[in-house]
């Protein structure tokens, strides 16, 4: 391995960025290929893996970042009052059906859910999580919803192929 | 009973009641006891309304819909005509509904579960404008600062003068033209009765001092040319 002196310049970045980074911007920057910058992530993860060490890194959003390691959160929680900010029921119903049945209209969600969601869709906006992706083809052309990278990051995803099939949803209501 | 406030468990929407109601009594969800259910949904309804809750529209319209599905249940089926029309069960819909409404149920909670699980993990703040440095400004000196200090405080100095507020009546003003005319051996031109400051107040006020004179017959006036000079003469003195 010609490249190991770079491991140090990795970390570095990870830490600098806070937000995830691709593996494509890290062989930009080092000016090494792909396989590689996968190569010396996975050997620095080994390396953290060690139990006098306190970080580790995640694969998010398609990306890598540096996180303590989850172990570790009662520490991190004594550090500071972590504000909970829990999104609602009705807003996590919500957001489930726009996660697994985008891209979606607020008419599609009001039909699954019963009710209206005009609230909960603006919660979800102004929290990042999911945006207008287009409009749908159809009478009165409805915006259509879907999730966003924050989303992804926020639910520790690597991509959105990550979320179990809804079919096998499905599969769990045997019919008698 | 107005003051008397209980609370009842509160459901995000009438699909959740249901749901809760079927999971309550552990009904098959493909056989439910319509009978049995409606009754305990309106029940829950009445219940509502005694404690003076706002009843959302949206759980009278699946009240509507279950009565609806009750009534057709108890309807004697009409004879089949075509043996190959399969009879739909008027509770199917429902039962659609309900599934997949349960299916995005069980959904949001495996998103609280990747949530919490991801909590656990911290990451440094993103700090994706740490690449814009504030760049001081180079060779000030301390009484660069005094004088900045300086000149702003003078400027927050008002300058400033009382300016009286320029009265003149009417009644003023007709006096004034009727002085000048006596003096002018009875006539003269509208302009030269400006002799106070000259204002636009003050020709306003001439101008309005003149139509008064007119209507009480003290000046005549004569102009000969639009927007020319307006000549005034000594009315006749009424008596």
């Amino acid at each position: 391995m010609f490249y190991r002196h770079l491991k140090g310049h990795i970390e570095a970045l990870l830490f600098a960025y806070g937000s995830p980074i691709n593996a494509e911007k890290f062989s930009e920057i080092l000016e090494i290929d792909h396989e590689n910058v996968i190569t010396l992530i996975e050997e620095l993860k080994q390396d953290m893996t060690d139990e006098l060490r306190g970080l580790t890194i995640c694969e998010v959003a398609g990306g890598f970042q540096l996180c303590s390691k989850p172990e570790l959160a009662p520490i991190i929680e004594k550090l500071v009052d972590i504000q909970e900010t829990r999104l609602s029921m009705a807003a996590m119903e919500t957001l489930a059906i726009i996660a697994f049945k985008q891209p979606v209209t607020r008419l599609e969600m009001e039909n699954i859910r019963g009710v209206k969601v005009d609230g909960v869709v603006t919660t979800l906006l102004e929290r990042g999580l999911v945006r207008e992706v287009g409009r749908k083809e159809a009478i009165g052309r409805p915006i259509l919803y879907g999730t966003t990278e924050e989303f992804l990051k926020s639910f520790g995803l690597n991509s959105l192929a990550e979320l179990p099939n809804l079919a096998e949803f499905i599969g769990t209501e045997q019919q008698p | 009973m107005d003051d008397y406030k209980i609370i009842l468990e509160t459901f995000e929407g009438p699909m959740a009641l249901l749901m809760h109601l079927i999971d309550k009594n552990q009904l098959d969800i493909y056989d439910i006891p319509i009978a049995e259910v409606t009754e305990q949904y309106l029940a829950y309804i009445r219940a509502m309304e005694e404690f003076n809750i706002d009843i959302a529209s949206e759980f009278l319209v699946l009240a509507a819909t279950l009565l609806q599905i009750k009534s057709r249940m108890l309807l004697p089926k009409p004879p089949v005509a075509d043996e190959l029309v399969e009879e739909v069960d008027p509770r199917q819909e429902l039962v659609e509904r309900l599934l997949e409404y349960r299916r995005f149920k069980h959904a949001a909670g495996l998103l609280e579960d990747l949530l919490r699980e991801r909590e656990k993990l911290v990451s440094r703040p993103s700090s994706t404008d740490f690449g814009t440095k504030l760049i001081l400004p180079e060779g000030l000196r301390l009484d660069d600062l005094i004088e900045a200090f300086a000149a702003v405080w003078e400027s927050a100095v008002e300058d400033f003068a009382f300016i009286a507020r320029e009265e003149i009546s009417v009644q003023d003003k007709m006096q004034d033209i009727l002085y000048l005319l006596g003096k002018n051996n009875g006539k003269m031109e509208f302009k030269h009765s400006f002799i106070r400051s000259g204002s636009r107040t003050e020709m306003v006020t001439a101008f309005l001092a003149l139509l008064e004179l007119i209507r009480l017959k003290r000046v005549k006036i004569r102009q000969d040319v639009n927007f020319g000079p307006i000549y005034l003469t000594l009315g006749e003195v009424v008596q």
